[in-house]
């Protein structure tokens, strides 16, 4: 399985960031071959339409749930369309906590 | 004793609380309170020009708890702009069309798919709660 979560910095170990659309950085992880990747958000800055278009880029890598602090309600609509899972963790939990979690 | 208003599902909330009369010489206290499940009936009828089945089958209702549902939000509106009162959007009987489960041990919320179980994704706890973080 394939988890996006959206980082504040460009590490396994950051917090996770508050909002899905304006978030910095995103991570990937995939469950089955443990392998971490860092995708950057060329949208966190736009005004308008962030969410959607942060979307559309982690659809382009298959992912299945996405890990955010919030998420605003385009970028809702869309990963419901697509049926992706979303999660939001307390504040404060780091993605590497996060992924540790995961117990099967 | 009356049976409880079944919940409606609703898509989308307006991302703004209400509307006001424009150009009127004295304000009137009254307002109009349109419910969530109103605005989501002319959202779906008018707005996204479904048929009131398609309509109905989105809310989780019945065609004719659907017209009916229309028909008030239509009253509201008319009453609206004839005496010029502003509305509000507020109160109503609806809950949202995703449903958010809560787990305690992971302290995470998360979506619960429509094909899927509603244990928690983590853990696979089944002692979760519903939550509403959004």
């Amino acid at each position: 399985m394939i988890i996006a979560a959206t980082l504040t910095e460009p590490t396994v170990k950051s917090p996770i960031n508050n909002h899905f659309g304006h978030s910095p950085y995103f991570g990937i992880y995939n469950t089955k071959s443990k392998e971490f990747k860092l995708i950057e958000n060329t949208f966190w800055k736009s005004s308008k339409e962030a969410g959607t278009l942060a979307a559309d880029l982690l659809l382009k890598s298959n992912i299945e749930w996405i890990i955010a602090g919030r998420f605003g309600s385009k970028a809702i609509e869309q990963l419901c369309r697509n049926n992706i899972r979303m999660i939001i963790p307390n504040e404060g939990q780091t993605f590497e906590q996060l992924i540790s979690l995961i117990k099967h | 004793m009356a049976r409880n208003t079944k919940e409606r599902l609703i898509g989308k909330a307006p991302s703004y609380k209400g509307m006001k009369p424009y150009g009127q010489q004295k304000r009137k206290d009254t307002e109009v309170l349109l419910f969530l499940e109103e605005y989501e009936a002319i959202r779906l009828f008018d707005y996204m020009s479904l048929s009131q089945t398609e309509a109905a089958q989105n809310m989780q209702v019945s065609r004719p708890t659907f017209t009916r549902i229309y028909q008030k939000a239509r009253n509201k509106i008319a009453q609206s702009l004839i005496e010029g009162i502003s509305i509000r959007f507020e109160g109503g009987h609806f809950t949202f069309s995703i449903e958010w489960n809560y787990c305690p041990d992971c302290q995470i919320s998360y979506s619960v798919l429509p094909s899927n179980v509603r244990n928690c994704p983590f853990c696979n706890s089944i002692s979760v709660t519903k939550s509403n973080p959004i």
